[in-house]
């Protein structure tokens, strides 16, 4: 398996009254083709930003970003926007990640418009199909993000981000606002998916459980640093940094 | 019109933009259903009280008050929505523009509003008034100096407010440009407050006008306004008290349903309100 993403000593600082804070402080890691990364940290670990480095939300400050070889960081805006066809995210907040004063059909509609391929008459089937595949009825296309609940709204939000074929899917806490049962259903959602578009997930959560039986690798983040990194299995039976021992001992 | 019925709008709603409407209608006829012509002298029927001929009686050249106020209406009310449209427009740029963008494109728009904030609004509109000399578009000139910059702050702090927001990141990664974003994403987000404040605006807007035209620096003398009508009666407010009091009677009630109306818009549009 070839590398399909690779990142070079990323750093993020936001200033803040002066202060300076380094959110992401020097992290490499790789993300294989048709993987799934598991990059596990408390809040403020900086893996969110991780998400939104790579993404092209944030600028980093410093470091490199490879996509298929080519550098992320040195592409201008429009050259940027199309690698989104690539690489796309699924957020924590399922129902905010809509517009409320737009339809969920038109939301998809709006990325198949701008970054896809789709004639003007396929695009009603086009989104139809995405929601049927994600498990939803092609009505919801009719329905506003708030008519809908958290686990729909998520699965709709899946369904916008696999509108353009992406190769890598980043899921930023995509499950950690819903309920359990929601939650069980979304990652088998997401393995169904990951099988058969063979994409290649980075998967980003607080929750040790959820991710041992969902990702091949682990990385584990603190305070913006990377502290361990390796096989699932491995980090789970066999924790080598402390960090990773008391993370492991809060769960069990 | 689903969604309008989802709104729950309630019978009081209704009833001001039926009477709203009604007004807009009479306004835009007044030419014609005017009883006498509004700018006929008369040197008979100089300051006669109101009687069956002359509802509302005469002012001081003769000429009949109640068809001086039905003309002076279209006056009135159309100046005050082309201000507001205006005001609306330009502030709402303004504050979109430097809200969505920060930085010092967002420190040279505000700096620019913070200037015409400074002057209390009614001298600044009597010394641009002044200065350009009288006259209906003078005067609403004048007054827009001012007004445009409430929106501009408004559309500013709301656009703050919601360009952080998940759905505007995932806009972003959907390949929306940031005109795209800002016109499909963030306005209709933030149009509420800003509809809510253009029709409390209306009100203020007429008065405005009205005042300007008081001082004489509104519309030209013959022309029918309401507010140069007060100035004209106020002469003669012992002898003939209805010259002024007619159109600031008819006045103060148009204002009156322009703010009624607004106050129960925003009671819709407000979703905390709107929980009730």
């Amino acid at each position: 398996m070839g590398n399909i993403l690779e990142i070079k000593n990323l750093s993020m600082e936001f200033k803040k009254t002066g202060n300076i804070f380094k959110a992401v402080d020097g992290v490499d890691f790789e993300l294989r083709k048709g993987e799934v990364l598991g990059i596990i940290g408390e809040s403020g670990s900086g893996k969110s930003t991780i998400a939104k480095l790579i993404t092209g939300l944030l600028k980093a400050t410093e470091g490199q970003l490879f996509y298929r070889g080519q550098e992320l960081l040195k592409l201008k805006g429009g050259e940027r926007k199309v690698l989104n066809q690539h690489i796309q995210m699924v957020f924590q907040n399922a129902v905010g990640s809509f517009n409320p004063r737009m339809k969920i059909g038109k939301s998809i509609e709006e990325i198949i418009q701008l970054l896809g391929e789709c004639s003007k008459d396929c695009l009603n089937k086009k989104v139809e199909d995405l929601l049927v595949d994600v498990g939803l009825k092609g009505e919801y296309a009719d329905k506003y993000p708030h008519e809908i609940s958290g686990g729909e709204c998520q699965r709709a939000a899946i369904a916008r981000a696999m509108a353009v074929n992406p190769q890598i899917l980043i899921c930023d806490e995509a499950t950690s606002a819903l309920d359990v049962s929601a939650q069980a259903r979304i990652v088998d959602l997401l393995v169904h998916l990951k099988e058969e578009h063979g994409l290649s997930m980075l998967f980003i959560t607080h929750d040790l459980p959820l991710v041992s039986s969902l990702t091949d690798r682990l990385i584990i983040m603190s305070k913006g640093k990377i502290v361990e990194s390796g096989n699932t299995k491995e980090i789970i039976e066999n924790p080598k940094s402390e960090y990773t021992k008391k993370l492991l001992e809060a769960v069990l | 019109m689903d969604r309008l019925k989802k709104l729950n709008i309630p019978k009081s709603l209704w009833i001001l933009g039926t009477i709203i409407i009604i007004l807009i209608i009479l306004s835009l006829l007044s030419d014609f259903l005017v009883p006498y012509d509004p700018y006929e002298t008369c040197p008979e029927h100089v300051l006669q009280p109101p009687s069956s001929h002359h509802l509302l009686g005469t002012d001081a050249h003769g000429r009949d008050i109640l068809s001086r106020i039905i003309v002076g209406s279209k006056t009135s009310i159309f100046s005050a929505f082309a201000l507001i449209a205006l005001a609306a427009g330009i502030g709402t740029t303004v504050g979109l523009l430097g809200g969505y963008f920060g930085g010092k494109v967002d420190t040279v728009l505000m700096r620019v509003t913070d200037v015409f904030l400074a002057f209390p609004d009614m001298v600044l509109a009597i010394a641009v008034a002044g200065i350009l000399g009288g006259g209906l578009v003078n005067a609403m000139i004048a007054i827009l100096a001012t007004t445009w910059t409430q929106y501009a702050r408004l559309a500013r702090s709301s656009t703050i407010a919601i360009k952080e927001e998940t759905f505007i990141q995932a806009a972003k990664l959907s390949g929306c440009s940031n005109m795209r974003i800002m016109l499909r994403h963030i306005l209709p987000n933030i149009g509420g407050p800003l509809i809510v404040t253009a029709t409390l605006h209306v009100s203020g807007m007429m008065m405005g006008i009205a005042g300007l035209s008081f001082l004489g620096l509104g519309v030209k003398v013959p022309q029918a306004e309401w507010g140069s009508m007060i100035s004209e009666g106020k002469k003669f407010l012992q002898t003939s008290p209805w010259v002024a009091l007619a159109p600031s009677i008819v006045m103060v009630l148009v204002i009156m349903v322009f703010n009624l109306f607004g106050d129960k818009l925003r009671d819709i549009l407000d979703p905390k309100s709107a929980e009730k």
